[in-house]
Parts: structure tokens; sequence; C-alpha cells
């Protein structure tokens, strides 16, 4: 795969960036009264960003120590309601609450991730399922996180504010953080794979037994898996909430989390690309499809059949994802 | 490469492209045509998932006062046309199809959705881009002068637990009642409404009890209810749960008085219920039986349409759609329709329909009296 070596690296970063960073300012630098990429475009291109880094957060449990979690969403969205509650009712400014809501996603992800030192396989997706309803309905019963319907109106950062003057809609400023971050988080990604502790997570991920065998500390490096996944998550989050300037219970659902897995399994477990592709694959596909809907006029939307297909083609044809390593697929 | 991995990523370049195509070129391409010939209204509602009935019941009743207004000869000649976005009931759709629909330079005014929550995500996009949005439903307090451009023809949670209790107390004069609501932000604006205004007026409330949409089976909240034997059992209820608590209390030896709020008219009510509806009262906006000539008018064209009798989304629906057509006449008066003559019309809104007469405060909701409905002989009738 030579084009894969290829787009390693900084070449790959380069081209995603020039590619976002192209849709996002074209229309700002030509100037013109028709949007060459309308506002809708950026929506949907700032939320494949977003999941992109709720992708490549979920692949540090799920791609590099090959658990699977499906409880993802709890981060993600804990991280959401942190940042909306700091900054809503204590008043803080966006950037401290942005790192706060990854930190406490990390505080909270060091018990979450205790029970898969101690379970993997089926019995982890169970646990961490579990842990992901049971915040949901924690949001949903509280009064300060504003019950089933969330809250509204989150500020919008005072920074992005003025920034906003350069870009035409008041999109670009969340894709530039959006695309820093995903790039940051992919680049400390594959600093890890390449690094003692990536050496590490391998071993785990292989043959647990064997790795504990030669002295590799299993639980710090489980735990280790988590709390980096949590953080990232709840960063994700965050930026997803103050762009909506809305967070609602729905953010912590299942169905969350199993997109994010399934973003992660299609793209391809341990593989940065991967996550990239999957991401705005699982985002981009629906729209089209909607899209399609509209113009021929189906009567159904034709995703969630498509959605089934793909994951049946995926599981027979390419196990290990689009992008995932061409070695034999282990659990 | 091998040939699947080029196959997928054929579809994602395909996907890409019609994105851009679809939302890129169309509107701008042929915008500047059409909009001479037609008036764009879009909408955006759960049309599938778990809140799809209400969407559906929406797009019915503007779809039917659209194709009216469009055979009488349309806004001045120029006919309106509705697009959909589905939502399926997730607040994150609902952002996209608002800012689609924002981006479009020929959408005059966005109606939707039927989920506060989704409606929460949308008035953001609505507000910056400028487009009047209206609803017929969304019913949380949070939504009140949220924007200069939305305006609400729903039901809204802290008033309907206040009349619930003023007609109660009014027809059964009870001493005691009870409460069991649903647990969501609907549910819980009954909760405080109702718990402020039966102590205004000196009702005990001996129990408010809460429960999940999921639940299904209600005898233990029914037993405390039983216990304490109020004479009136308030629900904040939806159909599906409303009508299974009717039936278990009926069941359960509960006759008292049972008076609920607007979500429980619906003929699945009747469905759900079955012979246990007689004497449980609700709060109505809008009732077939009404003798009303205007009402049994509308009745009938909506059942020669689609075959079943509208509820109350359906008949808000097709009340949105005069107030949308009245608007856009005023605005047309004054030149083109754009976004903001829209909005100035829409606020002046004062429109008689089958479901009372429509006008908005200055937050932007409708301030609006209401009927109160009961089950005669399986029909919903207004109570005497």
């Amino acid at each position: 795969m030579a084009w894969r070596q290829w787009l390693q690296g900084w070449r790959g970063a380069f081209l995603l960036s020039a590619f976002v960073l192209g849709v996002s300012f074209i229309d700002s630098v030509l100037n013109r009264p028709e949007y060459l990429f309308p506002p809708y475009f950026k929506h949907v291109l700032l939320i494949s960003l977003i999941y992109s880094i709720a992708a490549l957060s979920l692949n540090f449990v799920s791609g590099y120590i090959g658990q699977t979690s499906l409880g993802h969403a709890a981060f993600f969205g804990l991280g959401a309601f942190t940042s909306a509650l700091l900054t809503q009712e204590l008043h803080w400014p966006f950037w401290p609450a942005f790192l706060a809501a990854g930190v406490v996603s990390a505080v909270v992800g060091l018990p979450l991730g205790a029970p898969a030192v101690r379970v993997r396989g089926p019995f982890l997706v169970v646990v961490t399922y579990g842990c992901g309803e049971v915040f949901k309905y924690i949001a949903l019963n509280l009064e300060v996180t504003g019950g089933p319907a969330g809250l509204p109106g989150l500020v919008t950062p005072s920074l992005f504010v003025s920034f906003n003057d350069i870009g035409a809609t008041g999109k670009e400023a969340f894709i530039v953080l959006a695309l820093v971050l995903a790039l940051f988080l992919a680049f400390f990604s594959r600093r890890i794979e390449n690094s003692r502790v990536g050496q590490a997570f391998a071993a785990i991920r292989e043959d647990e037994i064997a790795a504990s065998a030669m002295g590799v500390n299993v639980t710090y490096y489980k735990l280790l898996a988590f709390v980096l996944s949590a953080f990232f998550a709840g960063l994700a989050g965050s930026l997803l909430a103050h762009y909506l300037s809305f967070v609602s219970p729905d953010m912590l659902s299942s169905a969350e989390s199993i997109m994010m897995l399934t973003m992660v399994v299609v793209g391809g477990a341990r593989s940065i690309h991967g996550c990239f592709l999957g991401a705005f694959l699982l985002t981009i596909l629906p729209e089209a499809l909607r899209m399609i809907k509209d113009t021929i006029g189906l009567p159904f939307d034709p995703w969630l059949v498509l959605f089934g297909l793909i994951l049946i083609l995926m599981m027979r044809v390419r196990p290990q994802g689009i992008l995932g390593a061409d070695t034999v697929f282990r659990r | 490469m091998s040939k699947q991995l080029r196959i997928l990523s054929l579809v994602l370049v395909v996907a890409f492209l019609v994105v851009v195509a679809g939302c890129g070129g169309s509107p701008a391409a042929p915008a500047g045509q059409q909009a001479k010939a037609k008036i764009t209204i879009a909408m955006v509602n759960p049309l599938t998932g778990d809140a799809a009935t209400y969407g559906v019941s929406h797009r019915k009743g503007l779809e039917m006062a659209l194709e009216e207004i469009n055979k009488a000869g349309g806004i001045k000649g120029q006919q309106i046309e509705l697009l959909t976005h589905d939502d399926a009931g997730d607040p994150k759709q609902a952002a996209a199809g608002a800012q689609k629909f924002a981006d479009m330079k020929s959408v005059v005014t966005i109606v939707g959705s039927c989920l506060s929550s989704n409606t929460l995500a949308m008035v953001p996009i609505t507000d910056k881009a400028k487009v009047p949005h209206s609803v017929v439903s969304s019913s949380t307090h949070k939504l009140s002068g949220m924007s200069k451009y939305f305006f609400r023809m729903a039901v809204q949670d802290d008033k309907v637990g206040g009349l619930m209790v003023d007609l109660s107390a009014q027809k059964f004069k009870p001493k005691k009642m009870a409460l069991l609501y649903l647990n969501n932000d609907y549910g819980k604006g009954l909760l405080t409404s109702t718990q402020a205004q039966a102590k205004k007026l000196g009702i005990e409330m001996t129990s408010a009890q809460t429960y999940l949409a999921t639940d299904k089976d209600y005898s233990a909240l029914l037993t405390k209810v039983k216990a304490e034997a109020p004479e009136v059992l308030l629900v904040g209820s939806t159909y599906t749960d409303g009508g299974l608590i009717v039936k278990q209390a009926r069941e359960m030896g509960l006759n008292m008085p049972i008076v609920g709020p607007t979500g429980l008219y619906s003929p699945k009510y009747l469905e759900i219920a079955g012979k246990a509806v007689e004497n449980t009262y609700f709060l109505g906006v809008f009732v077939p039986t009404n003798p009303d000539p205007k009402v049994q008018e509308f009745v009938k064209k909506y059942k020669e349409k689609y075959g079943m009798d509208p509820d109350t989304f359906a008949a808000l629906a097709y009340d949105q759609g005069y107030v949308l057509k009245d608007a856009l006449e005023k605005a047309a008066a004054k030149g083109a329709v754009t976004r903001e003559s829209m909005r100035d019309a829409m606020a002046a809104s004062s429109f008689k329909g089958i479901t009372g007469t429509v006008t908005f405060d200055d937050k932007g909701d409708w301030v609006r009296p209401y009927l109160f409905v009961t089950v005669k002989d399986g029909k919903f009738v207004v109570a005497q």
C-alpha cells in the first residue's frame, strides 16, 4: 500500500489541513455573493472533525489495547456538560472550561477504566454500556443539567467572536480549533504508537498474560489508555456543545457510543487515517443519502438500511476496517 | 491498493460530490428563477423514529393547508412549495437541517421541529440567519423569548399545569389531588405549575409520582394513589403512557375523574385505553366533534385526504399554514417577500383559525384559551 505510506505523517496532515482550510476560507477570500461552500457544508465538515477527535480518542481503548468500549459517549457527554455548566453557572470563560471538560472526563475515566483491568471482551462491553446508560439517566434526571431538554444558550468563545470576522459564516473558528485538536491528537497517537507506551499497549492487546509475564504493568497501561481516551473525548464533547450552543442528554446515548465505535471499526482500528476516514464517512454518508432521497423522491431514508449493510459487508470483507492493518485480525 | 478499497474510496468521493452538488449547486443556481415562481417554506421534523407520529401529523396538516392555498392561487399568484428534512428525533440532525435551510436563500421561513430538544438546537441557527421560525409543538419554557425570529403556536408547559388545576377545581371542587407525571421536560414543567396552582387554590396534592416514557406497568404508582384516595387524579402524560395509566387505574378500581394535559388528545389514546376513557378529562386545543362548522369542514377534508381523524398536531399545522399565508400576503404587499418582512408580518399575526385566534406576545408565544375535553361513547367531545 504505497499510497498509505505516502500519506503518513506530515503529508497526510498537510493534505487534510489544506482541504479543511480551503473549504473554510475560500469563500472569505473570494468574497463573492454566492458561497462556493455553503455553511451547511461547513457544518457537516465540522461535525466530521469533532467525531474524528472522538474516534481517535476511542482508538486508545478500542484500537491500541483492543478492548471494546460501548460507553465512550459518556465521556463525550460528560465533557459537554462540564464545560456547559462551568460557563453557564460559574461564568467561566470558554478556554479554562474547555480544558476542565477534558480533565473532569479523565478523572471520571479512571474509575470507569478500573473494570477494564479485570474484565474484557463481551463482559467489558456490558460494563461500559451500563456506565454510559447510568450517565445518561443522571443527566436526564438532574435539575442542574436541564433534564431531558438539556441546556440551551451556551456562550460562543469570545476570542472566536472577533475571529469570526475573518470567516464568512461563523463556523470557521470552530473548524480551525477542531482541526488543530484533531491533528494534535493524530500526532500524539503516532508518537505513542512508536513509544515504549505504545509497545506496552500492543503487548497487552496481543496477549495480556504474556505481557505481564514480560514485566509490563498491565493495570497501569490499561488505565492510562482509558484516561487518555476520556480526556480527549471530553474535549471533543465540549467543542460540540459550544458549537451547537446547546447540550442535551442525547449526547450521552448508547446510539452515540455505538456510532463512535463503528467509526473506529469501519475506518480501521489502530489506524489514525482510519479513524478520520470512519468519522468522515459515517457523518457525511447519512447527509449525502438524504440528498439522494430528496432528489429522487424515495419514500424512506436509505441510510439505516445501508448502515447495516456496510457493517455486514465490512465484517465479511475487511474485518480489520478499511484502513486497518493488513495483519491477521485478532480479538 | 485492493479492489474493495478502491470501490470504497469511490463511494466516499461520490458522497462528497453529492453533498456539494446537493447543497451548493441546486439552491444557488435555480434559486433565482424559483424565487419568482415559488415561495419556499422548509420543515425540519422527526419523520422517522420514535417521535415520527408528531412530525408526520405536522407535515400532513401543513401540506393540506398549503395545497388549498396553492389551489386558490397561492400568494399573489406565487405557489408555495414545502421542503422537508427528517431529523429522526436527534437534535444534531435538527441543527443540520436548520442550517441547510438557513443557507438556502429561497427559504423564507422554517417550521418545526415537534420536539423541544430539537427546536432548542435549531433556534440559535435560525436566529443567526434571521429566518422566521415557527413551531406547533415544543412546549419548554426555555424557548420563551429566545429569539425575535421564533414564533410558537404550541401549548406551553408552564401554562397547561395551572389550567389543569383550575378546570378541575371548577368542575369537581376537589380537596385532594394526586399527580403522575412523565419524567421529561414536559412532565416536569407540569409538576411545577400544577403544584403552584394547587397551593394557590388551597387544594392538597397528596403525592406527585414520576415514571419513564418506556414504563408499561403503573400498578405500583397507582396502588399508592389508591391508598391516598384523592378526588381527582392528574396525569402529566402523552397519549401512550396516559392511555395505559387510565386503563390500569380503572382495572384497579380507581374511578375518580382523571384530568390530563393536551397530549392525551389523540385517536391512539382511545385505542390504548379502550372503555376506560369515560370520566377522563383533558385540555384541548382542537376536537374534531366540535360543532363549529369551520372545524367540521376541516375534519371532513382531512378524513377524505388521509383516511383518519386529524389530531392536534395536524389541526395546529393546518392553522400554521394559514398563519404563514397571512404573513406572506402582508409581506408580499410591501414588495418581494424577504425573511425580514416575513418576520415583521408574523409578529403582527392575528388569524382566526380552527384552533382559535392566533396572536403572538413579545416573547413569540401564543397566549390562548383552551377547551376542556372529555370522552363520550368513544368520541372526544367538548365537556359541558
